[in-house]
């Protein structure tokens, strides 16, 4: 991601001095995910500058340097959160398929033949699920102090579903990646840890709720 | 005169001998007659003033007596009234104890009746408790075992359904 940024800097020098109008003309052919154009379109050169030293500062450092409230980290996250989550799913689904197989279905999840598609793909392709969940919420509990977000169910929901939730989500806690795991225990229906509050909407809690009331 | 002579009889004898009768006499009554009257009269005195005190002593031991008489009945009363205070006192103690006993005899009743409830509605409640984990027990098991898969997913739908309501 640092690369095709400094590249794509690096042929539009004047790049920073642009109208926001330019500089949305000019990102047209930068081939990044959408949370980095904005972050471009809306940062200045000083920011930008202080800010990718952060980054690369905390990829060198990454337990001295400070990163809280870095807007290039918070495009980061929510690339991660939004685009990144739903092909982190779709590659999951695909666990147990053979390796050939999978980097078939992560290739075409993720086409294109610049850097940064490659290294998500490797990405994908290398490292699991709950490691990649881990790694970016701890990163969004480093940069903005982000919630962690569990969505609990039964059995596995299907991707159309988590995309709405997902998407439902991200629109209250931009930055934090919910994590969906199976309980079987809860029976039917799902339930959500999100910022220390659960809602439940489980069976099993309907269960106990119905015992409780006719206990009393 | 001289007739008198022969026969012995010697009229300045016998006034001697009157003479020394009436010193003896005078001697007698002034030597032995007065004091023996007057030992008399001290005695007869000391006697009369015994009597006299006996006399005084028998009234005075009589109005002691009449007095310790009068004292030993306003005793006896006074004892007697004591005896029936203590005896009101003792039957008014007997009837507060009783009351008190009655009392506490209710009290630990009403304990032993309150015990005896919580514990019953421990017991019920324990009960209860026991039963309805076993309900949940075959609720869930039934719920976990014999729910077919499709209900499940259309459970979880439904649950995103009513989150965004």
């Amino acid at each position: 991601m640092i690369r095709e940024i400094s590249l794509f800097l690096i042929g539009n020098k004047t790049f920073f001095s642009k109208s926001e109008s330019e500089k949305e003309e000019a990102l047209k052919e930068l081939k990044l995910p959408h949370p980095f154009k904005t972050y471009l379109q809306k940062s200045n050169e000083q920011d930008f500058i202080k800010e990718l030293r952060g980054l690369v500062g905390n990829i060198y450092q990454p337990t001295s340097s400070n990163v809280s409230e870095n807007n290039l980290f918070k495009a980061v996250l929510e690339f991660f959160v939004q685009s990144f989550g739903m092909r982190l799913e779709i590659a999951h689904e695909s666990i147990a398929f053979s390796r050939v197989e999978r980097a078939e279905v992560i290739e075409k999840m993720v086409p294109g033949e610049n850097v940064f598609a490659s290294s998500l793909r490797q990405l994908l392709l290398n490292h699991s699920y709950q490691d990649c969940v881990a790694e970016i919420n701890a990163l969004a509990k480093k940069v903005v102090n982000a919630p962690y977000i569990v969505v609990q169910s039964p059995r596995e929901i299907d991707l159309e579903l988590k995309k709405k939730i997902r998407e439902h989500l991200y629109t209250e806690y931009p930055f934090s990646f919910p994590v969906f795991q199976i309980n079987r225990k809860l029976i039917g229906g799902f339930r959500i840890f999100k910022g220390g509050t659960v809602i439940d909407h489980s069976w099993i809690s309907r269960v106990l709720r119905f015992t409780s009331l006719t206990a009393v | 005169m001289d007739g008198l002579a022969q026969l012995g009889i010697d009229f300045w004898s016998i006034f001697i001998y009157i003479v020394n009768t009436g010193v003896v006499l005078v001697a007698l009554i002034y030597f032995l007659y007065r004091p023996i009257l007057n030992t008399i009269d001290q005695r007869r005195k000391i006697i009369a003033d015994s009597i006299e005190e006996a006399n005084l002593l028998r009234e005075e031991f009589t109005k002691k007596m009449e007095e310790s008489e009068m004292e030993r009945k306003k005793t006896e009363t006074e004892l007697k009234e004591e005896m029936a205070n203590l005896q009101r006192f003792l039957e008014a103690k007997r009837i507060e104890l009783i009351h008190e006993m009655e009392t506490a005899k209710t009290e630990m009743m009403l304990k032993a009746e309150k015990e005896i409830e919580a514990r019953k509605t421990t017991i019920l409640k324990e009960s209860e408790k026991e039963v309805m984990q076993m309900m949940t027990k075959i609720i869930l098991d039934i719920v976990q075992n014999k729910v077919p898969e499709q209900v499940i997913q259309e459970s979880i739908h439904e649950s995103w359904v009513h989150y965004n309501r």
